[in-house]
């Protein structure tokens, strides 16, 4: 029997996960890669923000509707002639009076390829199980929460008008382009349909699994030698145990599922 | 609107023409646009052989400006055309910065349209284009030009064809006629100087401040040059 037994249960459980994720803080990753038909060179930040625990005995904390918010920059690099049709402004001839006739040439407009810089976000929920990690390690036991497996991201209902809003973007920043007037608003669609929300979901799934695959929350932190009274002056010092082991677990104590620690100490 | 209306400036989807009434050689230089630095040297030639024009024989030569290095280059250096042809310069090339064709004698430079010259454009983007002559002559004018429908196969087709049709506003004098147009884009616009003082086709937002007034300090009558 070990001699000292902490638990909390899942309304607690619930309250420390809040604290827990608000310590995890913003992650950050960039690199380059393929959007649909485009390169696409990104950054992109994800911030956990909530999610609901389920204590399952005997050693699966799961966290349901862990929610990632995400905020993505990228820059997309378009050739346009892989979505507009060539353009040949044929010879024109025209009869001036007193002169005669006069031709120009014809004239080839070529499409250019263009970087364009976009923003954009929303968030995906996840519920990941928690596989519970005991170690010493520097003289400090630690206790963690291990996101197990890559979760199965649920994104969020504006990754559609994502899509949209790339298309638009794109429409409005080659606006400038001669010739693209007359195809802006086929441009808009033809790169949302060429991107597709599987497309984005896709492209963004494997780039911010990591933030919650990755992830290891800390459940509880305390060095091998617990104080457990202060000094109370020079001929007082402080009192240590030792702890010895450390266990976690996830025990059904009726009527509740509970995170036990529990400690076994030495002097 | 990001077209670029300025006979000032050549630009691939721009033509500049001359007719050369007169026998004689005409030498002229090539150079980036609004620099000066095209003015020391003319050493390209056009050779106008003897005898009167001859009333609706007028041939046409296309003479195309590439760019070797950091110099304008026409492929056809030396040129021999009757008297009443006409010679029109064009640069196709995506990388070929505006440009202006620079003659020795007054009357022939792409800067000054002075009389039996002209300026072809066509216009890439929709918007109105209101233009003047940056010299300040009273020529001024609209193109008002529209995106065509090409939502479907016909309306493309529609919009190929009218590509072909042309449209011409002749310049007399400082009066332009028609004074204002209607197109698409796509569609060319030849503005043809008949007489004039050396005039320039610019649209006004390029003027800025400097719009200008008939009479004004911009004007500068241009003597007689033929």
């Amino acid at each position: 029997m070990s001699e000292i037994i902490a638990a909390i249960d899942e309304g607690a459980a619930n309250d420390f996960l809040d604290i827990v994720v608000a310590g995890v803080g913003p992650q950050s990753t960039s690199g380059s890669s393929s959007l649909g038909p485009f390169g696409a060179s990104y950054s992109v930040t994800g911030t956990l923000t909530n999610g609901t625990v389920d204590l399952i005995p005997p050693d699966t904390i799961r966290v349901a509707d862990l929610r990632l918010d995400w905020t993505a920059t990228l820059t997309l690099s378009i050739d346009l002639g892989d979505f507009l049709p060539e353009i040949h402004i044929p010879q024109v001839c025209v009869t001036i009076p007193c002169v005669g006739k006069v031709c120009t040439p014809a004239i080839d407009i070529t499409w250019p390829t263009l970087s364009v810089p976009l923003s954009f976000g929303d968030f995906v929920k996840a519920t990941v199980d928690l596989g519970i990690v005991v170690g010493l390690a520097g003289g400090v036991w630690k206790v963690e929460g291990v996101v197990q497996g890559v979760p199965s991201l649920s994104f969020g209902p504006g990754t559609a008008a994502i899509v949209t809003a790339i298309g638009l973007a794109v429409a409005a920043a080659v606006a400038w382009v001669p010739f693209i007037g007359p195809f802006l608003a086929g441009l808009a669609i033809a790169v949302a349909a060429a991107i597709g929300v599987a497309g984005l979901t896709g492209w963004l799934g494997p780039i911010i699994s990591p933030f919650i695959s990755g992830t290891r929350f800390p459940v509880y932190d305390q060095p091998e030698w617990f104080e457990v009274l202060p000094s109370a002056g020079a001929a007082d010092p402080a009192v240590f145990v030792h702890l010895d082991a450390i266990g976690a677990g996830v025990q059904h104590n009726a009527p509740e599922d509970e995170l036990v620690l529990t400690a076994d100490i030495s002097a | 609107m990001t077209d670029h209306l300025d006979s000032r400036a050549l630009r691939g989807t721009d033509t500049y023409g001359q007719r050369f009434m007169r026998p004689g050689t005409y030498r002229y230089a090539l150079g980036p646009a609004g620099t000066g630095r095209y003015t020391q040297d003319h050493p390209y030639v056009i050779t106008v052989g003897e005898g009167e024009p001859k009333r609706g024989e007028m041939r046409q030569t296309l003479v195309v400006v590439h760019r070797e290095g950091r110099t304008l280059v026409p492929d056809q250096p030396k040129l021999s055309i009757n008297a009443g042809d006409m010679v029109m310069w064009h640069a196709p090339g995506a990388g070929t910065r505006p440009f202006v064709v620079v003659g020795e004698k007054e009357f022939f430079t792409s800067e000054r349209l002075v009389n039996e010259s002209g300026y072809t454009h066509a216009f890439t983007s929709e918007g109105v284009y209101e233009w003047a002559d940056a010299h300040g002559s009273g020529a001024r004018g609209v193109v008002r030009v529209t995106n065509p429908d090409v939502s479907s196969v016909k309306g493309q087709r529609a919009w190929a064809r009218s590509q072909r049709q042309g449209t011409v506003v002749m310049v007399n004098d400082g009066q332009a006629e028609p004074a204002e147009v209607d197109v698409v884009v796509g569609q060319t616009v030849f503005f043809a100087v008949v007489a004039g003082p050396g005039i320039t086709i610019t649209d006004q937002s390029l003027l800025g401040h400097d719009r200008p007034e008939k009479g004004g300090a911009f004007y500068r009558k241009a003597a007689p040059v033929r």
